[in-house]
């Protein structure tokens, strides 16, 4: 497999996943200035929520990633915040945007954990692509796992795997179970003395 | 008639029970049960290592640049280790040994540890041989104080010589 890309992209989908948390984590209590469209104040059920939410952060000046979503609900009980139709867009120093979206959020300020739901869907610009139903981001410990299937596919590679788990800060990425794998090495043959010629 | 060598090689294809892949060390571990399949060389092994890299272009400008490593461009498939219970078939031959490693657009294999290659009823074992995938080749490396042994069957000659 080219070099593997689908390593760099399985770790970036944590850590996109963990940047959104990271920063909903640290930054004050109350939700960041939202440019909102016609925000309705309260939905059908009656709770309060948002709609058309959009977060830019931006550290020292510098874009780090962003996050939309169709609709935000905070829930006070349980301290978990709803984002519906989430997509968050990652960008790198060098190389082009990461995107990662999913049907559902759910950020939970209580065990600092985000997860994403329904299509997970993470790409690269060139071409890197990681699918799953379900991830889960730990902030405590920095990782990301699913014990769903798993996807990640770019132009010289393909896995895929049942269960993933992400050590974010190891830079390791680990398929749990029933690994299927294609890739296609590229070199030009063993160095010289290795081997009868 | 031998394969154009290739800095493309045929695709791999590898089912295994887990896979761990190590970005830092840019190694990639299939492990348990390993089948591995390259055109018509089949492999069955315990762990199944392999070693990515980066082309000199693509090196990052700095050590621990943003993005080096990890979020930078690709990087290419190098070489394919196979580890323990190591076993190798292509078409009538058998070949097995403690290790057998492959490097990207070589087609050919070193065998290592007790290794022995077995065509028919004949036979070569020793510490090192080199297994050539597109020809009907393998060659014993010798070693000072490392028996090298051959077992050729005369009738398999005599049986081939009537086929010509």
């Amino acid at each position: 497999m080219k070099r593997l890309r689908w390593i760099i992209l399985a770790v970036l989908a944590a850590i996109v996943v963990g940047a959104g948390a990271a920063a909903l984590l640290h930054q004050p209590t109350q939700l960041p200035v939202i440019k909102a469209g016609d925000a309705a104040p309260t939905d059908s059920d009656g709770r309060p929520r948002l709609r058309g939410l959009k977060y830019t952060h931006v550290e020292n000046g510098v874009r780090k990633w962003s996050l939309k979503a169709e609709k935000a609900r905070y829930e006070d009980k349980k301290g978990q915040v709803y984002l519906d139709q989430v997509e968050v867009e990652f960008y790198q120093e060098k190389g082009g945007p990461i995107y990662l979206s999913g049907d559902e959020g759910i950020y939970n300020q209580k065990t600092h954990t985000i997860t994403l739901k329904g299509h997970v869907d993470g790409r690269t610009t060139d071409g890197n692509r990681l699918t799953t139903s379900v991830i889960t981001y730990r902030e405590k410990d920095k990782t990301a796992d699913t014990d769903a299937e798993v996807t990640i596919q770019g132009k010289q590679y393909k896995v895929v795997g049942q269960g993933m788990l992400v050590l974010v800060e190891k830079n390791k990425v680990i398929l749990k179970k029933k690994v299927r794998s294609t890739f296609t090495p590229q070199g030009d043959g063993p160095p010289p003395g290795v081997m009868v010629e | 008639a031998t394969m154009p060598m290739a800095s493309n090689d045929q695709p791999i294809h590898v089912v295994s029970d887990s896979l761990e892949v190590d970005n830092k060390a840019q190694v990639a571990n299939f492990i348990g049960k390993v089948k591995a399949v390259q055109g018509d060389v089949k492999i069955t092994c315990d762990k199944l290592s392999v070693y990515y890299d980066q082309d000199a272009k693509d090196q990052p400008k700095a050590k621990g640049a943003a993005g080096e490593g990890m979020l930078d461009g690709g990087g290419k498939v190098r070489k394919v280790v196979a580890s323990g219970h190591v076993k190798v078939v292509q078409k009538d031959r058998i070949a097995v040994g403690r290790q057998a490693t492959y490097w990207a657009g070589g087609r050919k294999m070193l065998l290592e540890g007790q290794a022995t290659v077995w065509r028919g009823k004949n036979q070569i074992s020793g510490e090192q041989i080199t297994v050539f995938l597109d020809q009907d080749r393998a060659v014993v490396h010798g070693q000072p104080g490392k028996r090298v042994s051959v077992t050729i069957t005369p009738n398999s000659l005599k049986t081939q010589e009537k086929k010509k």
